[in-house]
C-alpha cells in the first residue's frame, strides 16, 4: 500500500510540475511571438503601446496588411478564425487604450453572423486577468480551463511553438508585426478545386448587431478607418446581396470620424495570384494590397500615413 | 462522459473512494457501480438509460425462462424473442435509415420512385457493444455453458460496467459475471497497474491518435486539392496508427479503470500490427469481437471442420457482419468483404500450394509488412465516408504524382505538424520497448513508464481531440 502511495505521490508531483513547466514554456513563447493570438490579446488590453495604429479583425486582416509597409507605428492584431464579436470587442478595448491616431478595421461583410456571440476565447489565456476580459468575456461564457495557472496553456504548446518558429525563420508564412504573411501559391489544379468548393455568401445583419457597432462608432475622437479587403474572382462572383453591403458602408461612413475603403466591390483588379485562397492573400498580394491602401490612407489622413 | 474529459477526472476519484468505503458489502459495491455506471453514461444523455435498462432486463429475464423451462421449444421461443427483440432495437437505431435508403436507391434504379420515411433519431452511444454484451449472456445460457445469475443488480451493473460501457470490450458473462458475485479485494500491485494502463491509454488518445487525426482528416477530406499520391500513402499509413491509438487506448484506460475497480477485463488488443499473417491480425485486432462472432456465428455456420466451400461461406458471413457491425454505411460492408477476399486467398494459397511456416528474421519482417499492406489498404474504405471520397482518395493515391510541394505534403497544416505527427509515431514505436500491456515488474520502471507518457500528454496531449472513433459504433 505504501509503494501505491509513493507511486501515486510521484506522478502527481511530476504531473503538477509538468504543468507549471508547460505554463512557463507557454508564456515564453507566446510573449517572444508577435504571431501568437495570446500575444496581441495580451498587448491589447494589458500592455498597449503609447503610440499605435492598432490594425484589427480575423485572419484576413492578419494576412492582408503589411505594418512595416504602413507605418512605424502600425501593428496587426488579426486573428486566426475570430469573427466580428472578437473584431468589435478588440476596437472597444482600442478606443479606451491611450494612443491617439487612428485604428483600422477589416471588415468581412459576411462576418456578422445572426448571434452577436464570442466564439475564440482560447486566445485570451494570458489577458484573461484584463479586467473588461473578465467582465464582458469571460464573464459571459465562463471557462474555468482559462483562468487556472497550470492547465490554462494545456494543449496550445505547438500551436505557440509554429508562431514562435513563424516569428523568426518562416518556412511557409513571414511574420511582420503581428502580421502572418502566407507565402502560398496555388497551381491551376489547386485552383480549381477552391473554386469549386466556393458556395455563395451574403452579406447579413442581424438587429443584434446594431447597439454594439453604434457604441464603437460614436465614443471615440479616434480616426476608425473600414476597410473591406479584395477576395478571390470567384468568392466574389458568388456574393450575393452587394446593394445591402453599399448601404451599409453609407450608414457607416454617416458616423464622424468613420472613414470606409472598398476594395471589395470597387476593386477586381486582383488575381489569383496574389491570393492563397479563396478570401486570403497570399506575401505578394498582401503587399500590394497594402501600398494600395496607403496610398488611400494618405489621402484621407495625411499626417498619419 | 469521455474518459479524456475534466468531467471524468473528477467523477474517477469520488467514484473510487465510495466504491472502496462500502468494501464491507459487495452487493453494496455492486449497486453503488450500478448507479455510477448510469450516471456515467446518462451524462451523454439521460433518455438513452432507459434503452440500456431495457436491453439488461430482457435478457435477464429471457436467461432465467431459458434456464428454468425444460421445454426445447419453449427455450427457443425465449432465446428468439430476447434476440429479436434486441436486434430489431439496434436495427431501428443505427441500420434503419440505412437499409431504407439502400432501398430507395435500388428502387430509384429500376425506375420506381419511393420516398420513405426517415428517422431523425440519435446514435446511442456503445449500442453495439452492449447490445453483443447482454446477447452473449443470453446465447451462454442457452448454450448451457452458463447459469443464470437471480440477482438483477449484480446483472445490470455487468451489462453497465462504465469503464467498458462505450466501446468495449465486449466482455462475456463467463469472465465478468462471476467477478460481480464475489468480494473485491484492494490491490496495490493491480491498482498500480492499472495506472500505467490509463496513463499509457490517454497518450494514445490525446498525443498520437489525435494528432494524427488531423493530418488524416485533413487528407481525406481534401485529397483532390492536395493531389498528391504521397500524401494519401502517408495519411493512410497514420490512419492505421490513429484508429489502433484510438481504439486500443480506449481498451487500455477501461481495463486500467477496471482493475482500480479489482475487476479484470480481457485484452483486446494484442500488437496487431506483428501479425504475419490476416488470420493472425484478427487473433490480436479487437480480440473480444472476434471472439464473439467465432463462437456465436462462425461455430455455430460449422467453423472450419466443414469443406473449402462452407468454409469459405462462413468465412464470408463472418466478415460481412462484423463489416456491418462497425456501422451503417457500405464501406464499412466493403472493408469486411475485402478482409474476407485477404482470408480468401490465405485459405485457398495454404490449399493448393505448400507454404513454408516463418522460421528466419527476415521471413518474419516480410510476412508482418504484407500483412500490414493489406490491412492499411483495408483502413482506407473503413475510414472514406462515402464510395464518392473512396474513389478521389484510391485514383489520387494510384496515379502516382510524386512532385515535391511542401504544402501538400503537410497536408495544409505546416512542417511543424507534420514533424510532429512522425514524433508522435516515435514516441509509440518507443513505448513498444516495455513489456506488453504495460506488465512492468520493477516499481522504479513503472514510474518511468508513467512519468515518460505523463509528460507527453502535458506538453503535447491535444485536449480537444473529441471522442473517440468506436463511439459510434
Amino acid at each position: 500500500m505504501r509503494q501505491l502511495l509513493y507511486f501515486v505521490l510521484s506522478l502527481c508531483i511530476i504531473t503538477v510540475s509538468a504543468l507549471a513547466l508547460n505554463d512557463v514554456l507557454n508564456q515564453q513563447l507566446v510573449l517572444n511571438s508577435t504571431a501568437s493570438p495570446s500575444y496581441k490579446t495580451h498587448r491589447l488590453f494589458l500592455a498597449p503601446p503609447e503610440e499605435e495604429i492598432p490594425i484589427l479583425g480575423s485572419s484576413r486582416a492578419q494576412a492582408h496588411y503589411v505594418p512595416s509597409l504602413l507605418s512605424p507605428n502600425a501593428f496587426n492584431y488579426g486573428i486566426d478564425g475570430s469573427g466580428m464579436y472578437e473584431t468589435l470587442f478588440h476596437l472597444k478595448q482600442a478606443i479606451r487604450n491611450q494612443a491617439k491616431g487612428p485604428i483600422i478595421i477589416n471588415l468581412d461583410p459576411w462576418g456578422f453572423h445572426s448571434e452577436y456571440t464570442p466564439r475564440l476565447m482560447a486566445d485570451y489565456l494570458l489577458a484573461a486577468q484584463a479586467p473588461t476580459v473578465q467582465k464582458e468575456l469571460f464573464g459571459r461564457h465562463t471557462l474555468p480551463a482559462n483562468y487556472w495557472p497550470g492547465i490554462r496553456f494545456y494543449g496550445t504548446l505547438r500551436k505557440n511553438l509554429a508562431s514562435w518558429m513563424n516569428n523568426r525563420k518562416a518556412i511557409t508564412k513571414r511574420v511582420d508585426n503581428g502580421a502572418v504573411l502566407l507565402l502560398t501559391s496555388r497551381n491551376a489544379t489547386e485552383w480549381q478545386y477552391i473554386n469549386e468548393h466556393i458556395h455563395a455568401q451574403s452579406f447579413s445583419f442581424a438587429p443584434s448587431w446594431e447597439a454594439p457597432l453604434n457604441e464603437c462608432c460614436t465614443q471615440t475622437t479616434r480616426p476608425l478607418i473600414w476597410v473591406v479587403g479584395p477576395t478571390a474572382p470567384k468568392w466574389r462572383e458568388q456574393f450575393t446581396e452587394l446593394p445591402q453591403l453599399h448601404n451599409f458602408i453609407k450608414h457607416l461612413k454617416s458616423y464622424p470620424n468613420n472613414h470606409v475603403i472598398d476594395l471589395y466591390t470597387q476593386t477586381i483588379d486582383y488575381t489569383e495570384a496574389d491570393f492563397a485562397d479563396a478570401t486570403h492573400l497570399n506575401e505578394k498580394g498582401a503587399i500590394r494590397f497594402t501600398k494600395q491602401l496607403k496610398d488611400l490612407l494618405h489621402q484621407i489622413l495625411p499626417q498619419d500615413f | 462522459m469521455l474518459f479524456n474529459s475534466l468531467v471524468f477526472a473528477v467523477f474517477l476519484p469520488c467514484a473510487l473512494s465510495i466504491y472502496w468505503l462500502l468494501a464491507k458489502s459487495f452487493r453494496a459495491q455492486n449497486l453503488f457501480l450500478l448507479i455510477a455506471s448510469y450516471l456515467f453514461y446518462g451524462w451523454w444523455d439521460w433518455r438513452y438509460l432507459f434503452l440500456i435498462a431495457g436491453c439488461s432486463g430482457v435478457n435477464f429475464i429471457a436467461a432465467l425462462l431459458i434456464h428454468r423451462t425444460t421445454s426445447p421449444l419453449l427455450r427457443k421461443c425465449s432465446l428468439a424473442f430476447c434476440c429479436l427483440l434486441c436486434l430489431c432495437v439496434l436495427c431501428i437505431f443505427k441500420y434503419y435509415n440505412f437499409f431504407i435508403e439502400s432501398f430507395s436507391a435500388l428502387f430509384q434504379l429500376v425506375g420506381i420512385e419511393w420516398h420513405p420515411l426517415l428517422l431523425k433519431i440519435m446514435l446511442p452511444v456503445g449500442i453495439s457493444f452492449f447490445t453483443f454484451q447482454a446477447l452473449s449472456y443470453t446465447f451462454d445460457v442457452y448454450f448451457n455453458q452458463l447459469k443464470p445469475t437471480r440477482n438483477a443488480i449484480e446483472f445490470f451493473a455487468f451489462i453497465s460496467f462504465f469503464p467498458q460501457l462505450v466501446a468495449g470490450p465486449i466482455e462475456r458473462a463467463s469472465n465478468l459475471l462471476p467477478q460481480f458475485q464475489k468480494a473485491r479485494q484492494f490491490n496495490p500491485d493491480v491498482a498500480q497497474h492499472g495506472i500505467c494502463l490509463m496513463i499509457y491509454g490517454l497518450f494514445k488518445k490525446m498525443v498520437v491518435a489525435d494528432t494524427l487525426s488531423v493530418y488524416v482528416d485533413q487528407t481525406f477530406n481534401n485529397c483532390a486539392f492536395f493531389n498528391s499520391s504521397l500524401t494519401c500513402i502517408i495519411a493512410a499509413f497514420f490512419f492505421s496508427i490513429q484508429i489502433y491509438c484510438d481504439f486500443s487506448g480506449y481498451s487500455d484506460i477501461a481495463r486500467g479503470v477496471a482493475r482500480l475497480f479489482g475487476f479484470e477485463l480481457m485484452l483486446n488488443f494484442n500488437r496487431p500490427y506483428l501479425a504475419t499473417s490476416f488470420t493472425d491480425f484478427w487473433r490480436r485486432w479487437h480480440i473480444s469481437l472476434s471472439t464473439w462472432f467465432k463462437d456465436y456465428v462462425y461455430i455455430p455456420l460449422g467453423g472450419n471442420r466443414v469443406h473449402t466451400g462452407k468454409l469459405l461461406r462462413n468465412l464470408w458471413i463472418v466478415f460481412l457482419l462484423s463489416g456491418l457491425w462497425h456501422g451503417a454505411n457500405w464501406t464499412f460492408v466493403a472493408w469486411g468483404a475485402l478482409h474476407a477476399t485477404f482470408q480468401t486467398l490465405a485459405i485457398l494459397r495454404n490449399k493448393f500450394f505448400k507454404v513454408p511456416t516463418c522460421h528466419t528474421f527476415i521471413q518474419k519482417v516480410a510476412s508482418i509488412l504484407i500483412v500490414n499492406i493489406g490491412v492499411i489498404f483495408a483502413w482506407i474504405l473503413f475510414r472514406a465516408q462515402d464510395f464518392s471520397q473512396l474513389t478521389t482518395f484510391l485514383h489520387t493515391t494510384i496515379r502516382g504524382d510524386y512532385t515535391p510541394s511542401l504544402m501538400a505534403l503537410c497536408a495544409g497544416m505546416g512542417p511543424l505538424h507534420f514533424g510532429f505527427c512522425w514524433c508522435t509515431v516515435g514516441l509509440l514505436a518507443i513505448s513498444y520497448l516495455f513489456p506488453a500491456d504495460c506488465k512492468i515488474e520493477k516499481p522504479s520502471h513503472q514510474l518511468l513508464f508513467a512519468a515518460l507518457f505523463i509528460l507527453a500528454i502535458i506538453f503535447f496531449g491535444m485536449p480537444s481531440g473529441g471522442e473517440f472513433i468506436y463511439f459510434q459504433f
